[in-house]
């Protein structure tokens, strides 16, 4: 059941003393299993012994008013707001924090319980500031709504307030300590789930006071949470702060475009200015519990942006201009497309979208290219390079992998993680991970660069990148031995001429922390194996990901239907696209399709040869996007028509020949599916800006004109159709055994220079971050990361920015010394758009050379 | 100025060592550091929390818990004098404006010279020699004016 | 010394330094601990500490043989044994009296409290403020490990026992029993909800005996001279002997060691602190620290006892007697009381943090001139809270103060009628000034 006030939902299996893991092991008692009933409010409950009265008295729908209390936190019992009479017990008993005793005549509304709560309540008043004409917890307040309920109307304080001065936390959360009741929420969410404790009570007594170290700003991903948890004005929303009152706002439920765990959310927008105003969690146990990262929370105003186009643009005299009066932009494109078409043929045409846009629009999407237009010229693979059509997470899916990364981490007891800084992928995954090892779970880790879970995994492997293949073959053979199996009799010829050893070594990882690794996997018998874009995306990805089929296979995690691995992926859709089969070669559902086409790497080569003479592309900054920018750029200038649909006028969409508006995530309806495969529906919480359209809305315009004979159909509409085209893969044969794959992976021997490691960063400063000032303000400038060794060989000057140069351009850049950043690498997270730095993977290149001003 | 790390790094570990519970070596380790740093400065803090496993802001906050530990820097000399019930009753009021006459400065200040840190200090447990006082930890009792003014001359 | 000749915590006493482990040794130091490792079983070492009554002498006066009973027999978690030696309460300086003359003594009593609830770690938790008090005690540790007196297979045995002296840093809520755990697990002294308690629920949430000083101190002579013996001493309901420490206005304050309920209150400050100053009379009593209700003159001939000393209305605590005479204003006094509290409260509940805030800013208020004539009855309504808090500090507060308006309320409404409340001042914001900065 749901709290009233703050809307928490109330979890059914009431915990006893939840919260702090302490150095000993500390076993419960077995009475803890017995039932226990007693009276409240003179009605009867049963409970689980260790239900406290407060999590009881819900059970009967009997509401005890709390501050410090909250199902997902330790229990304090500091407000004293929950005090409750029992009989014959000598004094008020914090209900939060009792458990149930049986036989107990418990009574929540006694004159003394409400005399209590009034006491309290007049004792939090004398210090509050009486700031509600300038607060934005007004109307949402728990200090306001318990003084109506509980409290006196009246102070008889005289004395001067305690105040404090007001720190600046960053730009997302506001922190006005004069308002601050100490429930100490804020603090044990940091501490407990967010993991980081940025957050400490200072000084003491009357003095206390809630701050971070040295009144630095909140670095954590998951600050924005103490803003719902706060139940007075002390900690508020600095992107929301005095833009609106909360009775002016219509709360739209909705899903976070921002990643693939589709955390869900509450869309909160005025209508009267057009404006989405505030993004809030929406409480989901399977997705996202009550918590969403800080990127969602404040991820929001590009789409209240002045800059938003509001109406088509055409190239006029090498401008891009809104069309001459009586020019129908739709005419044009179609125009186009149909004369190149006869012209060249189908297959001249091609067609990109993002992974972010809606189950429905992708669905269209395709279909119009597929089956209007005939080509089969689509993808929606815009940051990263496919050589194949087939790629690592398409393979999973042939082969039974169960792909259910949220699900399985819950109950996760080990969880193995390769090729993925999570942390910056993923946020809420990682949270849930952490929540894990909290409560007892063990992370095992592997990647080719150092991250945050160094410290928090128990095994932590770093291989060289590129080896993945080596690491995996290798861990497999050593877990072969660890469980005194037979080795596999498919394995056999793949495996023939293996040399453990040499393996190790190769990837850089050694033989006794494989051996350590492997054994650790042996004994865990219920573990979640999560793999990463960065590895299963690989060139040999589809291998990496047979190899590490085997391994879950060899720990016995699997049954008829799956083999329990877990790929992770990056997009608010990017499983939709793929299950929609927005893919060359794949169709809705992953069937067979007719046209096959071309991968967006191969329609951008084709594109630069001059063979495809027409582009499409729906949601994405190409240019700033693809690693191969030189080639991108490219095929841009040479082809003949593009055509960008999107919110802004970014990089790809500066040169083209028209452009349309489309409306922003928040003014579309639609379904997403997140990284489990599950698809949720969100809704729209305004229309779209007028001038702009929903990406559904101008797939039909084009597909009907182009002659299609398409009803016009809503979102559910097309929703109905593309799920009975959508069948659940059939696996393959191969399901049943272990996987021989090919060991030969890639073998570089370029030694000159530095390799160049990509990843993600969370508060980057690309795309719509740039946009949304909070995420600007948030966004370091991408750094560079060299390893101490490097820094000092190459003699370079901490002050000053590096060169770092390949073949496809030059950038400078700040770096720093990072010890986690292997020998031999240069790392540069996250995407930074005025930098471009994808210039320097241009033409496939991964090698750099590092030089400073002075040389 | 030297770090735990640098100056004292075997006793550190010896405390880690000794207590069942990481945490536990906050205090004590705090107090190493008061030693090696001379007073618990934001980099005193964030080796302590370092060494700990803990936040720097939770550190923080222990430290701040504790009326000893200082969060500033401090005078040569650290006079705490009571002025708690028995010491209260018996003239400490009187020498405590006497001390703030004579040094010159209030409560919760440092002389110019840095000689003299002046704090008011609650309950010493040292009653029956009341009024007292402490000086970097030493203890005096049955204190009069003049007697503060010859143990102040004694200090160098 | 005392009015009986029976000493035995304060027994050859040398007052020019700490007993080192050979005199105490000498004097059948270490016989009681080594009578319980070589035939005792822990649940006789318990019986024998029931049978002998001796109450917590740290200020809450539970017996400390059936404290030791609350622990759980079967339980696959450590135990753990803590000396209470934060010694904070105001008026009281008993416990540093033993640490530093007869430190062995204490860690005997450490060692058969450990021994009897079967926890294999001391924890002695020092104030930090007895800086030279500390050092004594973990010499005293070192020599008794040393002897094969603590450590690893106590006088060849197979009981093992680690004592460690953990130094606290300054705050007078760690002397409360959960807020010392608290701290001693390294985090802000703050105290905890009870139940559970400590014997069930302590340090890092396993089964922990709290014991002050000197009730761990009376055990090595109990073991050694029998629980019979002991009982002997004091009343039925008040056993043995108890330190007292007498200052505020007496003539000679000191330590002395009574047996309970044969001597009376009057008797100790007149006969052993040598009475009031001279020229003045007594005006009230604090019988046991500053968080116990005083006592009118009238009420100076009661035995020193726990029942008589409740009976009369009050506690008799640690023991702490402060004599207050009648140069003592009660609303300057009930002033310094209350600052002292707000200074010390851990912050965490409503009614400690801002209680004892608001009742500073009454009294100081009252005592400048600015009292208004609803203050009292504010007061009173505000104390109605006194049992809504997580720990007794804030009864530690309301209690004393209480009883000073109760008994002395003309002065306080003279002082109220004397003044004029600044209303103009309703609740506004202040400066950020701490209402204890002085």
């Amino acid at each position: 059941m749901k709290d009233p006030h703050s809307g928490t939902v109330i979890h059914p299996r009431a915990r006893p003393f939840a919260g702090d893991v302490y150095a000993t092991e500390l076993k419960r008692p077995d009475s803890f299993r017995k039932p226990v009933t007693a009276t409240i409010d003179g009605q009867s409950v049963t409970v689980e012994a260790g239900t406290t009265i407060l999590q009881a008295a819900q059970m009967l729908g009997i509401y005890v008013p709390h501050y410090c209390y909250h199902p997902a936190l330790s229990i304090v019992a500091s407000c004293r707001l929950c005090l409750v009479e029992v009989e014959r017990s000598p004094k008020l008993v914090p209900s939060c924090s009792t458990p149930v005793g049986e036989g107990q005549v418990i009574h929540t509304q006694s004159d003394k319980a409400t005399r209590a709560r009034e006491q309290q309540m007049e004792l939090l008043l004398i210090n509050h500031p009486l700031d509600c004409p300038v607060c934005d917890q007004g109307g949402h307040c728990q200090l306001q709504r318990y003084s109506m309920d509980h409290g006196t109307d009246d102070s008889r304080y005289r004395f001067p307030k305690r105040t404090y001065p007001k720190p600046n936390l960053g730009p997302f959360v506001d922190l006005e300590r004069n308002r601050c009741i100490l429930c100490t929420r804020c603090v044990r969410f940091l501490e407990e789930i967010a993991g980081n404790a940025e957050l400490a009570v200072m000084k003491r007594g009357n003095d206390s006071l809630i701050g971070t170290f040295m009144e630095r700003p909140l670095e954590g991903e998951f600050s924005g949470n103490t803003i719902d948890l706060c139940p007075v004005g002390s900690l508020t929303d600095k992107v929301f702060r005095f833009r609106a009152r909360i009775w002016e706002l219509e709360s739209t439920p909705s899903v976070c475009p921002h990643c693939a765990v589709g955390c869900n959310i509450l869309l909160d927008s005025r209508r009267r200015t057009h404006e989405l105003l505030r993004v809030t969690p929406r409480s989901n146990p399977d997705v996202n519990g009550p918590w969403i990262c800080d990127k969602g929370r404040f991820g929001f105003d590009f789409v209240n942006s002045r800059l938003r186009v509001r109406s088509p643009l055409v190239k006029r005299d090498g401008e891009l201009k809104p069309p001459a009066d009586g020019t129908d932009v739709i005419d044009i494109i179609v125009g186009q497309w149909k004369a190149i078409r006869d012209r060249h043929g189908a297959g001249a045409l091609a067609g990109l979208i993002s992974p972010r846009k809606t189950n429905e629009s992708l669905y269209l999407f395709q279909r119009l290219f597929r089956k209007v237009i005939g080509c089969g010229n689509i993808d929606h693979r815009m940051d990263r390079i496919c050589l194949d059509d087939e790629d690592g997470y398409l393979h999973s899916v042939r082969i039974g992998a169960l792909n259910d990364p949220i699900g399985e981490v819950r109950r996760a007891e080990t969880v193995f993680l390769v090729g993925s800084d999570l942390p910056n992928e993923l946020p809420i995954l990682n949270l849930q991970v952490r929540q894990r090892i909290r409560y007892g779970a063990t992370l095992l880790a592997a990647h080719d660069r150092g991250g945050s879970y160094r410290d928090l995994a128990a095994r932590y492997c770093l291989y060289h990148p590129g080896t993945e293949l080596d690491f995996l073959a290798a861990l497999f053979f050593l877990l072969v031995q660890e469980k005194n199996a037979g080795f596999p009799e498919a394995l056999k010829e793949t495996y023939r001429n293996f040399d453990c050893a040499a393996a190790a070594n190769r990837c850089g990882v050694g033989m006794e922390p494989l051996q350590n690794l492997a054994r650790t996997l042996a004994n865990e018998g219920n573990a979640t194996l999560l793999l990463g874009e960065e590895a299963w995306a690989a060139p040999d990805g589809i291998q990496i990901v047979r190899a590490f089929a085997n391994i879950a296979r060899m720990m016995g995690l699997f049954d008829e239907r799956h083999v329990g691995i877990n790929l992770l992926l990056r997009h608010a859709n990017s499983r939709g696209a793929m299950e929609i089969g927005v893919l060359p070669h794949l169709g809705p559902g992953l069937g067979p399709v007719d046209p096959k086409g071309k991968n967006t790497h191969r329609i951008l080569q084709a594109a630069a040869d001059g063979e495809i003479k027409s582009l499409f592309i729906l949601g994405e900054d190409l240019i700033a996007r693809y690693p191969d920018r030189a080639l991108a750029e490219e095929a841009l200038n040479r082809a003949e028509f593009v055509v960008v649909a999107d919110v802004f006028v970014h990089e790809t969409a500066r040169a083209v020949d028209v452009f349309l508006p489309i409306a922003a995530f928040d003014e579309i309806q639609g379904s997403y599916t997140n990284v489990s495969g599950r698809v949720q529906r969100a809704e729209r919480a305004l229309v779209p800006l007028s001038g702009t359209a929903t990406p559904l809305r101008l797939l039909q315009v084009l597909a009907r004109r182009f002659g299609a004979e398409w009803d016009t159909l809503t979102p559910p509409a097309v929703f109905d159709i593309l799920r009975q085209e959508i069948h659940a893969p059939l696996p393959s044969n191969e399901i049943d055994d272990y996987l021989p794959f090919d060991m030969q992976g890639e073998i570089s021997d370029a030694v000159e220079g530095f390799r160049l490691q990509r990843g993600p960063l969370l508060f980057d400063r690309t795309g719509d971050a740039i946009r949304t000032p909070a995420l600007a303000a948030r966004g370091r400038p991408c750094t560079a990361r060299l390893s101490p060794k490097d820094a000092l060989s190459l003699g370079l000057s901490a002050e000053k920015p590096i060169f770092v140069e390949s073949p496809g351009g030059r950038v400078t850049i700040p770096f720093t010394v990072d010890e986690n950043t292997p020998s031999g690498s240069v790392v540069i997270l996250g995407e930074d758009d005025e930098l471009g730095i994808n210039r320097l993977s241009s033409r496939g290149n991964c090698r750099v050379r590092i030089l400073q001003e002075g040389e | 100025m030297p770090t735990i790390a640098d100056a004292a790094a075997e006793k550190a570990r010896t405390i880690l060592d000794r207590l069942p519970d990481r945490q536990s070596a906050s205090i004590p380790l705090l107090y190493l550091a008061w030693k090696t740093y001379g007073w618990l400065s934001p980099e005193a803090l964030e080796e302590v929390a370092a060494l700990t496993g803990l936040s720097s802001a939770t550190v923080e906050g222990i430290a701040g818990f504790y009326t000893m530990f200082p969060l500033r820097p401090r005078g040569k000399y650290h006079i705490e004098i009571c002025d708690n019930i028995s010491c209260y009753i018996n003239g400490a009021p009187d020498l405590r404006d006497h001390l703030r006459k004579k040094l010159g400065v209030d409560f919760g200040q440092t002389t110019s010279d840095g000689r003299f840190t002046l704090d008011h200090v609650e309950c010493l447990g040292n009653c029956c020699e009341a009024p007292c006082m402490q000086i970097n930890g030493k203890e005096y009792g049955k204190l009069t004016v003049r007697k503060i003014d010859e143990i102040l001359e004694s200090l160098d | 010394m005392a009015a009986s000749e029976t000493l035995l915590l304060l027994k050859d006493l040398d007052l020019t330094g700490p007993r080192n482990l050979e005199a105490y040794r000498r004097i059948g130091g270490y016989e009681g601990l080594s009578k319980c490792l070589r035939g005792l079983t822990p649940d006789h070492v318990i019986d024998e500490v029931k049978k002998s009554g001796v109450r917590g002498r740290g200020g809450a006066g539970f017996p400390a043989g059936v404290k030791w009973g609350f622990v759980p027999k079967t339980t696959p978690n450590p135990k753990y044994l803590v000396c209470n030696a934060d010694e904070g309460e105001p008026g009281t300086c008993k416990d540093r009296v033993l640490m530093q003359y007869d430190p062995h003594s204490v860690i005997e009593g450490c060692l058969i409290a450990a021994y009897a609830i079967a926890a294999h770690h001391v924890f002695i938790y020092i104030r930090g403020e007895f800086w030279g008090i500390a050092e004594i005690l973990e010499h005293a540790v070192q020599e008794a490990c040393r002897a094969n007196l603590a450590g690893k297979n106590i006088l060849g045995t197979e009981y093992s026992c680690d004592v460690i002296v953990y130094r606290g840093a300054g705050a007078y809520v760690c002397g409360e029993e959960s807020g010392l755990l608290t701290s001693l697990e390294g985090k802000r002294g703050n105290p905890r909800n009870k139940p559970p308690f400590p014997a069930v629920e302590g340090l890092y949430r396993a089964p922990t005996v709290v014991n002050n000083v000197e009730t761990l101190a009376c055990l090595p002579s109990i073991m050694r001279n029998g629980a019979a013996w002991y009982a002997s001493l004091g009343t039925e309901k008040s056993r043995g002997t108890k330190l007292v420490a007498v200052s505020g206005h007496v003539q000679k304050p000191g330590v002395f060691e009574i047996e309970l309920g044969k001597i009376t209150l009057r008797e100790i400050i007149d006969n052993l602190a040598g009475g009031v100053r001279q020229g003045h009379s007594i005006k009230a009593v604090i019988p046991g620290g500053s968080s116990m209700p005083v006592l009118l003159a009238d009420q100076m001939d009661i035995p020193f006892d726990y029942e008589s000393v409740a009976a009369a209305g009050s506690m008799l605590g640690s023991g702490a007697i402060v004599v207050l005479d009648d140069t003592v204003d009660m609303v300057d006094f009930a002033l310094r009381l209350a600052k002292f509290y707000a200074h010390e409260s851990c912050g965490q509940c409503t009614p400690c943090r801002e209680g004892t805030k608001w009742l500073v800013e009454i009294l100081k208020a009252i005592h400048e001139g600015r009292g208004h004539p609803d203050d009292l009855e504010t007061i009173q309504e505000l104390f109605e809270t006194e049992l809504t808090s997580i720990c007794l500090l804030w009864s530690a507060v309301v209690m004393p103060v209480r009883a000073l308006i109760e008994k002395f309320g003309e002065e306080f409404r003279a002082a109220i009628a004397r003044g004029t409340p600044d209303l103009s001042r309703m609740g506004q914001p202040g400066h950020p000034v701490s209402v204890l900065a002085e």
